[in-house]
C-alpha cells in the first residue's frame, strides 16, 4: 500500500492562506487523522491529496508516483491517483441506482460486466447492504447511504481511502456503529487512510496518527496517546480533552514552579529552567485528586457545582480564586459549597512557556 | 558569462512553468468554457453598447444630408447637443420622457394596488375560490402586454380618427372623447392590467412566506388585527411591495407595444416609440441616445431595486418548515369583496379575450350584430372585399410561415440560451469564489438591463454590415436568433446558476475521482441531474419570446416575420379582423405552452 508525503505544500484562496508551507508523512497502511478546527485547512489538504484542488506551491508523493509538483511542473489528475474518496454529503448520485453509484468507477475503468456485478456484489456484502441494489438513493437512511459511499469507494479497490467528515451528519448511535465499521474496514484491508474530523474522539478513536491543525498549519503530528498526554503546544492542549483541561498561570523562580490555585509544585530536578516569568502549567480534569481531608501537598477548595453526566461526575471547584474542572468516577458524593482538598496527580502537569506557547516540560 | 547563463536558466524554469499553467488550465473545463463566454459576452454585449456610444459621439454619414462637408467619423457632441437642446428636442426628447415618466409613474402605483390587494385577498383572507382566482390573475402576465392596448381599441375606437368605430359607441351611439380612446389614460390603465399580475406574484409570494408566529407574538401582547396589519405584516413584505414597484416601473419605461397602438394613431409618443421612429426615419445617432437614456433609467431602477433586495434579506424568513397561516375572516363584507374581485377579473382579465374574440368574428368591422357574424378571418378564401383580398389566417400561407417563425424562433432561442445558461452556470458554480466566475455572472446579467427595443436597435447596426468573422446578418432569422438568446440569456443563466448550485461540487467530484472524464462528467452526471431545470427554464424561454415583439420588431424582414409583428403590421394598415385573429391565435399558442410549464413543474416537484 502506497504511502503518502507532503513537501512544504501550500495553498491561498484570494488573500488567506488556508494551507501553510505544509509537510506531512504519512506511512504505508496508516491511518491518518486530520483533525483541527472548522478553517483549519484539513479539508483542502485533503483535496489536494485526492487532486480536486490543486496547491500553489510544493510537492505532494503517492507511494512512488509524485502527483503533483510545482517545480517539475506535475499534476495527475484525481482519476489517475489510485486513490478512493467519501464526502461529507456523500455525494452519492441522486439519479443512480445504489447499483449504478457503485458500479460507476467500475465502468469508467472498462471493466467487464459480469466482473462488476461480481465486484458490486462483494462491496454490498462488506457493507452488509445486500438487496438495496435497484433503490435510489433518496429511498434509504442517513446510516444505509453511507453504507453505500463507503461501497462506492471500496469496489475499485483504491491504494488510499480518503474521507471527509463521514459522520458528520449521522445522529450519535449510528455515528457509534460506522465508526466501528471503518476502525474494521482499515483492519481488515490495511490500505492508508486519510481522514478528516473535527472531532476529537472521532481521531483518537479511529486513528493510528493524528496531524492536529490550526490556522493553515500542522500543530503536531503524533500517536493519539501522546498527542493527549505530552501536547507540543497550548494550542493543541486547550483542544483536546473534553471537558477542556485546566489552565494556571504561572512562573518558575530559582527552578521551582509556582502556579496559582496550587502554590508551588515539585518537579523533577532538572526538567525546568532556573527562572521564567511567565509559563502556563496545564492538568487535565481527571488529574486533579481530590480528598476529603488534607494530605501533604494538598489545597483546600469549594465545590461550586456538581454534573453528573452519567460515566462520570464533572466537578467544578473554586481553589485560591481558581476555577478548577475535575473528572470523579460516578460513585463522587460531593455536594455544592463543600470543602474537599485537591492536589495534581504526580507527573501530570506540562509546563508551557507563555510567550511562545510551546511545550517547556511534561510530567511535572 | 555567469551573470547570462543564470539569467537562461532561470528563462527555462519559468518557460516550463508557464507550460504546465497552460496544461493545467486546458485540464480545467470550466475556466476554459469561462474564458469562451467572457470573450463571447463581451464581443455581444459590451461591444454592441461601445459601438452605439461611439455612434452618438461621431459624425454619421447619414449626417450629411444637413451638415454637408463633415467628415464621419469624427468626434462630435452634435447629436446629444440636438436631442438635449436643439430646436426639436422638446418633441424628439423631453416630452415623450415626460410621457414616459408619467405612464411608468402612474402604471406602477396602480399595478401595484391591485396586485397588492388582490395578493392580500388570496394569500390572508378566506376570500372563496382562491385558487381559482391567484390562476385566473396571473394569465395576464404570460400573453403579450399589448394584447389589452388591441382590445381596447375594439371597444373605444373612435370616428376622430377614420375608419369604424367600436363596441362603445355601437352600444350607446355616442363617441368616446379621444382622451379615453387614445394616449395616456389608456396606455396606463392597459399597462396596468397587464401588469397587477406582475406585484401579485411578487406580493403574494412574500406573503406567504411571513410565518404566522411573528403575527401570533403580536397578538399575544394583545394587538388588534388592525395594528398586526400596520405594524407587523405591512413592514415585514414591504421590500416585496417596493421591489414590484421599481421593477414594474423599469418594465413600464421599456414597454412598446402599448403605447404603439394606442399612442401613435394620435401621435403620441414615448421614449420607445420615439426611438423606434427615429430608426424607421435613419435618425440612428438620435435612436442611440434615446436607447442610452433608457438603459440609464433602467440600470438606475434595477440598483435602487438590489439595494432593497439586499436590506430585505435581513428580515423576510425564508424557510424549508412550513408554516401554519391563519386566514382573516371577511366576514359581513365577504360577499361584496367577492362580488367585487370576480368583477374584476371577468372585465379585467377575460373581457379583453372575449372581445379580441370576438373581433375575429366579425366580417365588417364595428358591426357587432349577430348577423355579421363570419369565419372568413380564419378560414375563408381569398376575397378581394376584405383584408384587402387575403385569406383567413389558418389557410393563409404567409401567417402561417409567420407563425413557423415564431415558433422555430422561440425553440431554437431557447435551446441555444437553456445551453449557454447551463454553461453559465456550470462555470459561475465552480468558479464562485474566482474573478472568472464573478465576471461571467455580472457580464450575462448586462442585458436585463437594457430594455428590449434599445437592445434590437443596437443589434440592427451592429451587425447589418458584415462585423470581423461575422457575415452581415441583416434581414436573416440568425440575427433574430442572436438578439432573443443574448437578451434572454440573464434568465436562463440565473436558472442554471441555481440548478448547478443545488447539484453541488461534490456530485461531480466524486465522479472526477473515480476517473471520469470531463465530458462523461457532463453526459453521466451534470445533464441528467439538471434535466429538470433545464426543461423549465427552456419552457419559460419559450413563451417569453413567442410573445416577444419590441425586441425583434426594429429586425425582421419580410420573410423571417413573426406573428407578433404581423399583428403589428396587419393592425397599422388597419385591418384589424386579421391582426387580432393573429394575436387570439398567438394567444391561444402561449396558453398552451404555460399549461404545458406547469404540468412538467408539478411533476418535477412530485419526482424530487
Amino acid at each position: 500500500m502506497p504511502g503518502i508525503v507532503l513537501k512544504n505544500v501550500s495553498k491561498k484562496f484570494g488573500k488567506v492562506a488556508a494551507v501553510n508551507n505544509v509537510s506531512l508523512e504519512i506511512g504505508d497502511g496508516e491511518f491518518v487523522a486530520l483533525l483541527g478546527p472548522s478553517g483549519c485547512g484539513k479539508t483542502t489538504i485533503l483535496r489536494m491529496i485526492a487532486g480536486l484542488e490543486e496547491p500553489d506551491d510544493g510537492e505532494i508523493t503517492i507511494g512512488d508516483e509524485v502527483v503533483f509538483s510545482r517545480r517539475k511542473g506535475v499534476f495527475v489528475p484525481p482519476g489517475r491517483r489510485n486513490v478512493g474518496m467519501i464526502f461529507q454529503n456523500y455525494a452519492l448520485w441522486p439519479h443512480l441506482t445504489v447499483f449504478s453509484n457503485i458500479a460507476f468507477g467500475l465502468e469508467i475503468a472498462g471493466v467487464p460486466k459480469d466482473e462488476i456485478r461480481r465486484k458490486v456484489q462483494a462491496a454490498l456484502e462488506m457493507m452488509q447492504i445486500q438487496g438495496f441494489e435497484n433503490r435510489y438513493i433518496n429511498e434509504m437512511s442517513g446510516g444505509q447511504q453511507q453504507r453505500v459511499a463507503i461501497a462506492r469507494m471500496l469496489v475499485t479497490g483504491p491504494g488510499v481511502f480518503l474521507m471527509d467528515e463521514p459522520l458528520s451528519n449521522l445522529d450519535a448511535k449510528l455515528r457509534l456503529d460506522m465508526r466501528a465499521e471503518i476502525k474494521r474496514l482499515h483492519a481488515d484491508l490495511g490500505r492508508t487512510c486519510v481522514y478528516v474530523t473535527h472531532d476529537q474522539v472521532e481521531a483518537l478513536t479511529l486513528a493510528t496518527k493524528i496531524a492536529v491543525l490550526d490556522k493553515g498549519t500542522v500543530q503536531q503530528f503524533a500517536e493519539p496517546m501522546e498527542l493527549y498526554r505530552v501536547p507540543a503546544n497550548l494550542f493543541v492542549a486547550e483542544f483536546m480533552g473534553n471537558p477542556a483541561l485546566n489552565v494556571l498561570h504561572g512562573s518558575v523562580r530559582e527552578g521551582r514552579l509556582v502556579v496559582e490555585g496550587f502554590g508551588e509544585l515539585e518537579a523533577p530536578a532538572g526538567t525546568l529552567p532556573t527562572a521564567a516569568a511567565g509559563v502556563i502549567a496545564t492538568l487535565r480534569p481527571e488529574d486533579v485528586l481530590v480528598y476529603r481531608t488534607h494530605e501533604p501537598g494538598s489545597v483546600e477548595a469549594r465545590v461550586h457545582s456538581v454534573l453528573p453526566t452519567g460515566p462520570e461526575v464533572i466537578v467544578r471547584a473554586r481553589c485560591n480564586r481558581v476555577t478548577l474542572t475535575i473528572r470523579q468516577s460516578p460513585e463522587s458524593d460531593v455536594k455544592p459549597d463543600e470543602v474537599i482538598y485537591v492536589k495534581p496527580r504526580q507527573g501530570a502537569v506540562n509546563v508551557y512557556d507563555k510567550r511562545s506557547n510551546t511545550l517547556i516540560c511534561a510530567c511535572v | 558569462m555567469r551573470a547570462v547563463s543564470q539569467g537562461y536558466q532561470m528563462d527555462s524554469v519559468t518557460r516550463a512553468y508557464a507550460l504546465y499553467r497552460v496544461r493545467r488550465f486546458l485540464q480545467t473545463p470550466y475556466k476554459v468554457a469561462g474564458a469562451v463566454l467572457i470573450i463571447l459576452l463581451a464581443y455581444f454585449i459590451i461591444g454592441p453598447l461601445v459601438t452605439m456610444m461611439q455612434t452618438t459621439l461621431t459624425w454619421q454619414s447619414e449626417d450629411l444630408r444637413y451638415a454637408p462637408g463633415v467628415s464621419p467619423g469624427t468626434l462630435t457632441l452634435f447629436h446629444w447637443s440636438r436631442v438635449l437642446f436643439g430646436r426639436t428636442s422638446a418633441s424628439m426628447l423631453w416630452k415623450p420622457l415626460m410621457n414616459t415618466m408619467a405612464i411608468s409613474v402612474g402604471v406602477s402605483v396602480l399595478a401595484l394596488a391591485i396586485g397588492g390587494v388582490l395578493a392580500w385577498l388570496v394569500v390572508r383572507t378566506d376570500l372563496p375560490f382562491r385558487h381559482l382566482v391567484s390562476e385566473l390573475a396571473v394569465i395576464p402576465y404570460s400573453l403579450p402586454s399589448w394584447v389589452i392596448a388591441l382590445a381596447w381599441i375594439v371597444v373605444f375606437k373612435n370616428r376622430q380618427i377614420g375608419g369604424v368605430t367600436g363596441l362603445f359607441e355601437y352600444i350607446t351611439g355616442a363617441s368616446p372623447p379621444n382622451w379615453l380612446s387614445y394616449g395616456i389614460i389608456p396606455i396606463t390603465l392597459c399597462l396596468a392590467l397587464h401588469y397587477y399580475s406582475f406585484a401579485f406574484t411578487l406580493i403574494s409570494g412574500a406573503l406567504s412566506s411571513v410565518d404566522a408566529e411573528l403575527e401570533e407574538a403580536a397578538e399575544m401582547v394583545g394587538a388588534t388585527r388592525a395594528q398586526i396589519l400596520r405594524k407587523i405584516t405591512f413592514p415585514i413584505v414591504l421590500p416585496a411591495i417596493l421591489s414590484a414597484l421599481i421593477l414594474t416601473f423599469s418594465r413600464a419605461v421599456g414597454t412598446f407595444g402599448t403605447p404603439v397602438f394606442l399612442g401613435l394613431p394620435v401621435r403620441f409618443y414615448v421614449l420607445s416609440t420615439m426611438l423606434y421612429a427615429n430608426m424607421e426615419n435613419r435618425f440612428v445617432s438620435n435612436a442611440y441616445i434615446l436607447a442610452l437614456l433608457m438603459i440609464l433609467i433602467s440600470a438606475a431602477t434595477v440598483y435602487a431595486n438590489t439595494r432593497i433586495i439586499r436590506a430585505r434579506r435581513s428580515f423576510v424568513t425564508l424557510g424549508g418548515r412550513g408554516f401554519r397561516r391563519r386566514l382573516v375572516k371577511l366576514g359581513r363584507l365577504k360577499g361584496i369583496v367577492t362580488l367585487l374581485v370576480a368583477g374584476f377579473l371577468a372585465v379585467g382579465v377575460l373581457l379583453p379575450l372575449v372581445v379580441l374574440v370576438w373581433q375575429t368574428f366579425m366580417l365588417i368591422e364595428g358591426d357587432f350584430s349577430p348577423s355579421n357574424f363570419t369565419l372568413h378571418y380564419w378560414i375563408g378564401l381569398p376575397n378581394p372585399r376584405f383584408a384587402e383580398g387575403e385569406a383567413g389566417i389558418l389557410r393563409n400561407p404567409m401567417i402561417l410561415g409567420g407563425a413557423w417563425n415564431s415558433i422555430r424562433l422561440a425553440l431554437t432561442t431557447a435551446l441555444i440560451t437553456g445551453v449557454a445558461g447551463t454553461l453559465v452556470g456550470y462555470v459561475v458554480a465552480k468558479g464562485r469564489h474566482t474573478l472568472l466566475g464573478r465576471a461571467v455572472e455580472q457580464l450575462t446579467f448586462l442585458p436585463f438591463l437594457m430594455p428590449s427595443i434599445a437592445f434590437g436597435a443596437i443589434y440592427l447596426t451592429m451587425f447589418s454590415r458584415p462585423h470581423w468573422i461575422i457575415p452581415s446578418l441583416y434581414g436573416t432569422f440568425s440575427i433574430l436568433v442572436l438578439t432573443c438568446s443574448i437578451k434572454s440569456l440573464p434568465y436562463s443563466a440565473r436558472s442554471g446558476i441555481s440548478s448547478m448550485l443545488q447539484i453541488g461540487g461534490e456530485l461531480e467530484e466524486a465522479a472526477e475521482v473515480a476517473g471520469a472524464s470531463w465530458f462523461t462528467r457532463f453526459r453521466r452526471i451534470l445533464i441528467p441531474l439538471s434535466k429538470s431545470g433545464f426543461l423549465a427554464g427552456f419552457l419559460l424561454t419559450f413563451i417569453t419570446i413567442m410573445r416577444e415583439m419590441s425586441l425583434i420588431v426594429l429586425l425582421v424582414s419580410p420573410s423571417t416575420r413573426t406573428l407578433t409583428t404581423m399583428t403589428y403590421r396587419y393592425n397599422e394598415q388597419g385591418l384589424n379582423q386579421m391582426g387580432d385573429a393573429i394575436t387570439v391565435l398567438l394567444v391561444t399558442l402561449i396558453l398552451i405552452s404555460n399549461f404545458a410549464i406547469k404540468r412538467v413543474l408539478r411533476s418535477r416537484e412530485e419526482t424530487s
